[in-house]
Order: C-alpha cells, then sequence, then structure tokens
C-alpha cells in the first residue's frame, strides 16, 4: 500500500556523465567496426579480384597454349604449303623447260609427270629428229631414258618416252 | 525492466530515513546488499543540514544509483480525518491546501502542501524519495491492536505527539502535536479553544457566575490534587492555592502556579495534550464519540513513565507503553514502499 505523500524518483542507472562515457566508447566501438568492416569488405574485394585475375591468368595461359598449337599448326602448314609452293615452282619450271625442250617438228599428245620419271607421248617426223632433239636434252637430264616408235600411215612415228631419275642420285 | 533488476542485485540498495526534531536532526542508513545489510545511525545539529548532514548522506548514496530517501512528516499542518471523501473532509479539517492520501479506503491523510514542499526543498541536494506521516508509524505499530474495540494510540517522539483513535480498524479521530514546555498554552489555541479554560490562567470569571463547562473544568483542576508529583514538589510552598476552591482564587495566585507547570516536564506536557485532544474528541460531534478506556503509547525516546501515571491517575485510563525505534519503522516501511512503487 502506498503510504508516501510523494513517489518515489525513478531511480536512473545511467548518469549523464556515464552516458557520455558511453556515448564516446560507442563512438569509439562504432569506428573500430566501421573500419575493420571497411577493411573486410576491402580484403573480401580484393580476394576477389585475386581470384578473378587468376582465372584470367590461366584462361590466358590455356588460350597461350591453344594458340602457341595453333601457330605451330600454322607454322607447320606454311612449311607444307611452301614446300607445296617450291615444288609447284619446280615443276612449273621444269614443265616449262620440258616444253621449251621439245623441238617444232615434234608435237607431243600427252605427258604423264611422276615423282622420279617424265613420260611423253607424241608425233614425230621421223627418229632422227626424236633422237636429236628431244632424246638428247632429255638423256642429260634423266639416268635413264627408253623411247618406243610406232610408225603411223603418213610416214611419222609415234613414240613413247619413258625417263627416270634415280632416287639414289636425289 | 529486466535490465534494471538485474543491476538491482548488482548494486546495494541504500535506504536513508530523516526525522527532523526540533534541535537535531536523525540520521539512520541502511545499506542491503544480497541477504547482508548494515545500519548506521548519527545526529545532526539542526544548523549541520546545509553541510555535515548532506555530506554524510551524499558518502552513504553515492555508490548506488538505487537509494531512497524517506523523511518523516513533521509539519504541523497535518493530520487525519476519519473519511476519504474529499467532500466530506471540510467537516473535519480544511485540507483545501493540503495533499491527502486514502488508506485502505477508510481514512485519509493530510499535510499541507507547503510544508510537504519545504520538506523537498530542505534535501533537495539529494532529493526525497517518500514523506511518511507518523499516522502511518501509528498505525503500523499497532496494527494487530487497531481491529478490536475503541482505543487511543498515540506515537512520542520528542516534542512532537501523534495520537489517534482506532475502532475495529476504523479511524475515528486523530491529531497531530508539537508539544512545546516553553509555550504549552499556544497549543491549545485551535478548535478545542473552549475547553482551553482550565489552563487559560489569563481568563476573567463570568460575572454571571459558573457555567456547566466551567463546572467540568473546575473538576479537571481538583484531579491535579491526585498527583503526587505537586505535592513533592518543591516549587509548591505554602503559597499554593487550593485548588479546590478555585473558583473564589484571584487571577494573581494562578499566576504564581504557571510557570511551576514547565517544570512537570514534557510528560506533563503530553498529558495535557492528551487530555485536551479526549476533551475535544468527547465534545466534538464532528466525531462518532466512543468511550477510550485503554491507550497504548509507542515512545521512542523513554520518557513516558510520569505521562503513564498522569494518564492513570487522573484519567483512569489503562496505559500500555511500548518503546519503539521510529528509524527502524521508517527504515522498514521505506523498503516495503519501494518493494510497492516498484
Amino acid at each position: 500500500m502506498r503510504y508516501s505523500f510523494i513517489t518515489p524518483r525513478p531511480k536512473k542507472i545511467v548518469t549523464p556523465e556515464l552516458k557520455l562515457v558511453f556515448f564516446f566508447f560507442a563512438m569509439t566501438l562504432f569506428i573500430l567496426f566501421a573500419t575493420y568492416g571497411f577493411l573486410l569488405y576491402k580484403s573480401h574485394q580484393f580476394s576477389n579480384e585475386v581470384t578473378a585475375i587468376n582465372q584470367r591468368i590461366t584462361d590466358t595461359n590455356r588460350s597461350i597454349v591453344m594458340m602457341q598449337k595453333e601457330i605451330a599448326m600454322i607454322k607447320k602448314s606454311a612449311a607444307h604449303f611452301q614446300n607445296i609452293a617450291t615444288s609447284n615452282t619446280v615443276l612449273k619450271d621444269s614443265i616449262k623447260n620440258l616444253f621449251d625442250l621439245v623441238p617444232e617438228r615434234i608435237t607431243l599428245s600427252k605427258a604423264v609427270l611422276e615423282q622420279n620419271a617424265l613420260i611423253l607421248y607424241g608425233i614425230t617426223p621421223n627418229k632422227e629428229v626424236y633422237e636429236f632433239l628431244l632424246q638428247a636434252p632429255l638423256r642429260s637430264i634423266f639416268h635413264k631414258t627408253y623411247s618406243d616408235f610406232y610408225p603411223l600411215e603418213n610416214g611419222w612415228y609415234r613414240f613413247v618416252s619413258t625417263n627416270y631419275l634415280d632416287e639414289e642420285a636425289l | 525492466m529486466g535490465l534494471t533488476r538485474v543491476f538491482e542485485r548488482l548494486y546495494a540498495k541504500v535506504y536513508v530515513v530523516i526525522v527532523v526534531l526540533k534541535e537535531k536532526v536523525d540520521v539512520s542508513i541502511m545499506t542491503v546488499h544480497g541477504e547482508n545489510s548494515t545500519v548506521s545511525r548519527v545526529e545532526f545539529e539542526s544548523s549541520q543540514i546545509a553541510s555535515a548532514l548532506h555530506d554524510y548522506v551524499q558518502e552513504a548514496i553515492a555508490e548506488t544509483p538505487f537509494y531512497y530517501i524517506g523523511v518523516l512528516n513533521n509539519g504541523i499542518n497535518q493530520g487525519a480525518i476519519p473519511t476519504c471523501h474529499r467532500h466530506e473532509a471540510s467537516q473535519y479539517a480544511d485540507i483545501s491546501l493540503c495533499k491527502t492520501l486514502c488508506i485502505r479506503g477508510s481514512y485519509m491523510l493530510y499535510s499541507s502542501k507547503y510544508e510537504l514542499d519545504t520538506i523537498e526543498k530542505m534535501f533537495q541536494s539529494f532529493g526525497v524519495d517518500f514523506i511518511f506521516s507518523p499516522f502511518t508509524l501509528l498505525e503500523r505499530l499497532y496494527k494487530d491492536k487497531i481491529d478490536t474495540k475503541a482505543q487511543l494510540y498515540v506515537l512520542m517522539y520528542e516534542e512532537y505527539l501523534a495520537m489517534a483513535i482506532f475502532q475495529h480498524s476504523t479511524l475515528l479521530f486523530a491529531s497531530f502535536e508539537l508539544v512545546d514546555s516553553g509555550t504549552t498554552d499556544t497549543e491549545f489555541d485551535d478548535k478545542g479553544e473552549e475547553e482551553a479554560v482550565v489552563f487559560d490562567l489569563e481568563e476573567e470569571p463570568d460575572e454571571d457566575g459558573i457555567s456547566i463547562d466551567d463546572l467540568d473544568a473546575l473538576d479537571d483542576l481538583s484531579d491535579l490534587e491526585d498527583l503526587d508529583a505537586i505535592h513533592e514538589l518543591d516549587d509548591f510552598t505554602d503559597e499554593t492555592p487550593d485548588f479546590s476552591a478555585s473558583s473564589d482564587t484571584d487571577t494573581d495566585a494562578m499566576e504564581v502556579i504557571a510557570p511551576s507547570m514547565e517544570d512537570f516536564g514534557i510528560s506533563y506536557q503530553h498529558f495535557l495534550v492528551i487530555q485536551k485532544r479526549l476533551e475535544a474528541y468527547y465534545k466534538d460531534e464532528t466525531y462518532r464519540s466512543e468511550f477510550i478506556e485503554n491507550v497504548y503509547i509507542a515512545d521512542a525516546h523513554d520518557s513516558s513513565d510520569d505521562l503513564k501515571r498522569y494518564l492513570e491517575e487522573e484519567l483512569f485510563l489503562n496505559v500500555v507503553i511500548r518503546h519503539v525505534n521510529i528509524d527502524d519503522e521508517l527504515l522498514t516501511l521505506s523498503m516495503e514502499e519501494v518493494q510497492y512503487a516498484l
């Protein structure tokens, strides 16, 4: 039962001085935790960036390997194409030289170029023309030369000239 | 709220009770921490309220925020009336400028707002949490007896005297008095003034003769002859007039007696006040009058042996005296009030 003419004052545990101390402590803690949080966020961000960079490095390395492989393939292809071009050039020159070898009086009907052989089909007015004007240069180029003649009705000869290069000499 | 409970367990509770008397101030401090409690008491001179008392209390309450300051209200403009309704209170006392407190829906304590403010300002340096009425103490001291027939209960501490009549836990009458041994007659200037003729030695006798009231008063004076103390006192010489013939005594003779009343001591002053208030109670039709046979006196300063004799021999009352420690009662009351307030 209430027996007092006045009511007791509320008892405050926290005095104004204590409030001030708590405020400064709270501010200090807030700043500490804010700094800690900021550093934590930045660290996490840097960690993510490092992971991303590492991933990019891995991807780049993988790309480099693939590109090196491609480069090797391209180089290989280029060399192959170079060889082909060279071969073609040689072949072209050979064909040109071959056709340059053929005198006007002999007519070629077919020419077969193989790796180590050249087979010529044509018509010659006579065997001497063939032997002096065509067979002689062919002999200087190929190691083995064989000629076969087939007489035609008009007195000319169809010939087949087979020429070989020795593989050992190459 | 829960946090406050936790802190209450951590901190000690300090209960301070202050009883302001005429020339000194009693301060009791109880420190309660868990199951342990210590009590210290110090008396200060009235002039030390602003300095030594302040420092003493501040030192006691500095360690904890849970301190409670209780003050016993000694304002003379206080009392108790047997109703809790303000519209009925005006027939007992003017409480327009008073703060009131209804107790158990049975009776009302009142005290002057000005005096309560004065108490709060007196101790404003550390504040006041409780202001208790002496009637509250009186009821608590005799809570096991007030539920019986009409009996008078008196609380005496130094020059203060609180008296109340309870019947079946219902207040019938109450009065609070400041008994000043040097100015006793000035205390009888209120509503019972018409009965004060017994001690109003300056009043001239009625020219027309003696009224019925005066005869009653004369009876009271004749009772004084039975006081052994009066016969034993050296001051009462042969010049002492015959009280039985007081109606024929002139004023000069009575003036010789009047100063000697101070020599009876504070107990006699208390007796006079009690007698006066009982007369007022019996004669005032405002109060429900019941015959009083027993008086229970709670005496805080062991000064009631003579008073008991006066009451028994003069008013034929059965007197039971109990020595009490007001400070302890106030501390207990403060602790209970704190529990109630929380």
